[in-house]
């Protein structure tokens, strides 16, 4: 990847405006923003195209969850850098996430501003 | 009924006063009585004394008389005359006592003694001056048969007096065995009734309490016989009390259950919060950002967005406040087992979906209605529900299933969970207060369900099933319409 061309970011979250809102924002930035509400759609989907930053929900209904999420995209982008944002945050679960490689971890509700500064940040090391 | 004016005293120690009172008084009355007796019967033996006195008195007088026939001594005759006059002297108080007497005896001796007299006083004149042989003789013989009379007479009247005193005498005794017989009688029946009187209300009292038992009643209603008496009354009253302190308590018990349920159920509900206001504010923060950038169209979809979202919000903790509402343990109503089953589901769908699970509510076309607070069974889903919840190992569904026996008369609803079971030690005392196998549990869920289905007069179980995982039933009777 390099400077010029601009990360591909993926958001998984069932809270489908969470996407919406989130995709408004970072298209804004100029960022390649696609938003999936099932992880194995945004799996399947960073398979065929990789993408560098991924923003998912810790809790996913389904048999995945925000970490199974962290380990495949690690596996198909070891320098993916993964965000975890979540409703139900304890010390422990961002402690495990981070040590898991999570890039952050960040509670629900967040301030747009919180989390844009975090994607600026992945952004900046991705560069 | 004459009783009724005994039942004015109230408490048992007036009770027993009076009852002691009374047979005190009837013993009283025995012994004065016996005493009366004795001393008329002392009256009646000086009568008969005096009698044999007078018979005493007569003989003398008739030796004399037999003397002065036999030797014709004018002597023998004066002292004859001079023991008359003692009787009449003698015959006096006898005649006033016998007068005295309930029944008086005739006496009727006045003729034959004034005669005797008469026949003395006429031969102590004659045999002064010379009378004819003859007429002597005739006098003499008149003067044995007037004794004659005279004694017979007073022997008569000794006769009667004692046939008199002999019949008053057995009146007596057969009046104060009359007595006893009274006594003992009266005396059986105050016993008898003292005894009604002090148990009856104790007997209200246990049968009271054995209805509460029961839960036919909430508490021990103060009416006679309770009422009849101050100690029952009181002691009632007491109890009563003391049967609110317990409900009060097991009120506090049961919402301390509850706390421990929302405890438990804090993950969910903070995360079925936080999404909500998570959306608010990401759409709030956007249209503040870009708002003259968007279309009309959008800003409106997002401020309905937002609307939504707080709507959401609000639901949520709606149902978190009804659930943890304290609800009057008598406020029964009918209650739909199926809709209750939604709702303890809905209270939980978070949880469920933390904890990676499915649940499958398996409910009938019918409503199964039944009568309870509806709180409170509430209480005993979501803890049962919850409790198969964390016994789930993630990707595990749990099942609710309600329905209704119709030909038993019982609703019941089941949760199945893909746990381990229930542990074979442990089954004994599920639901035994505090005992708990979770480190953070308090023992309280279980034990608080089980005391609520019990007072629902319904059944709670749990079984390890064939397949694995365990099941709690509970079964509760169906509302007749």
């Amino acid at each position: 990847m390099t400077s010029e061309t601009m990360p591909r970011m993926m958001i998984i979250d069932d809270e489908p405006i969470v996407g919406k809102r989130l995709q408004q924002s970072f298209a804004k930035l100029g960022l390649e923003v696609a938003i999936f509400t099932r992880p194995e759609e945004g799996l399947a989907a960073m398979a065929a195209t990789p993408f560098d930053i991924v923003v998912t929900d810790l809790k996913l209904e389904g048999e995945l969850d925000g970490m199974g999420v962290l380990a495949r995209a690690k596996a198909i982008n070891p320098a993916a850098r993964v965000i975890i944002i979540t409703g139900y945050a304890s010390q422990e679960t961002a402690n495990t996430a981070l040590r898991e490689g999570a890039f952050e971890f960040l509670a629900k509700p967040f301030r747009l501003e919180e989390i844009k500064n975090v994607v600026l940040r992945a952004w900046e090391e991705l560069r | 009924m004459p009783l009724s004016l005994f039942r004015r005293p109230r408490s048992i120690r007036a009770k027993a006063t009076i009852s002691l009172l009374i047979i005190a008084a009837l013993g009283l009355g025995a012994t004065v009585t016996a005493h009366r007796a004795i001393r008329r019967l002392e009256t009646k033996i000086t009568i008969i004394e005096s009698f044999y006195e007078l018979n005493q008195k007569i003989l003398e007088t008739r030796r004399y008389e037999k003397n002065f026939l036999l030797y014709g001594s004018p002597r023998d005759l004066r002292e004859a005359l001079t023991y008359l006059g003692t009787i009449r002297e003698a015959i006096g108080p006898v005649a006033a006592f016998l007068a005295t007497t309930g029944k008086a005896i005739p006496l009727g001796h006045e003729t034959e003694l004034a005669e005797y007299q008469d026949l003395l006083q006429q031969i102590s004149v004659i045999s002064a001056a010379e009378v004819p042989e003859e007429q002597m003789a005739h006098l003499k013989e008149a003067l044995r048969s007037s004794g004659q009379a005279l004694t017979a007479k007073i022997l008569d009247m000794d006769a009667t007096a004692r046939a008199q005193v002999e019949r008053e005498a057995r009146g007596y005794y057969l009046m104060s065995l009359a007595g006893i017989g009274i006594n003992a009688l009266a005396s059986l029946a105050l016993a008898m009734l003292l005894v009604r009187w002090i148990t009856r209300p104790l007997t209200a009292i246990r049968e009271g309490a054995a209805k509460i038992g029961g839960g036919e009643l909430t508490a021990i209603p103060i009416a006679p016989p309770i009422s009849d008496s101050e100690e029952g009354e009181e002691l009632a009253h007491t109890l009563n009390q003391m049967l609110g302190a317990l409900a009060a308590k097991q009120e506090q018990l049961i919402q301390s259950a509850k706390l421990a349920v929302i405890g438990r159920v804090t993950a969910g509900i903070a995360h079925e919060i936080n999404n909500p206001l998570n959306n608010i504010s990401l759409t709030a923060e956007v249209l503040l950002d870009d708002l003259p950038n968007l279309a009309c169209a959008e800003r409106l979809d997002m401020v309905r967005d937002i609307l939504v979202q707080a709507d959401r919000a609000r639901e949520v903790v709606r149902h978190l406040l009804d659930f943890s509402r304290a609800c009057k343990p008598s406020a029964w109503e009918t209650v739909d087992l199926a809709v209750l089953a939604g709702r303890a589901n809905t209270l939980l769908r978070n949880q469920v979906k933390i904890a990676q699970l499915t649940t499958a509510l398996i409910l009938p076309e019918e409503p199964v209605a039944i009568a309870g607070n509806p709180n409170q069974l509430e209480q005993v889903v979501v803890n049962i529900l919850l409790n198969a919840i964390q016994a789930s190992p993630p990707g595990g569904t749990v099942i609710v299933t309600v329905g209704a026996d119709h030909e038993r008369g019982q609703a019941w609803l089941t949760v199945d969970d893909q746990g381990p079971g229930i542990p074979e030690t442990a089954q004994q005392r599920l639901f035994e207060p505090f005992f708990t196998t979770k480190s953070e549990g308090t023992g309280l869920g279980l034990s608080v369900s089980f005391a609520i289905v019990r007072e629902h007069h319904g059944e709670i179980t749990a079984t390890t099933r064939a397949e694995g995982g365990s099941r709690f039933t509970i079964t509760l009777p169906l509302k007749l319409s």
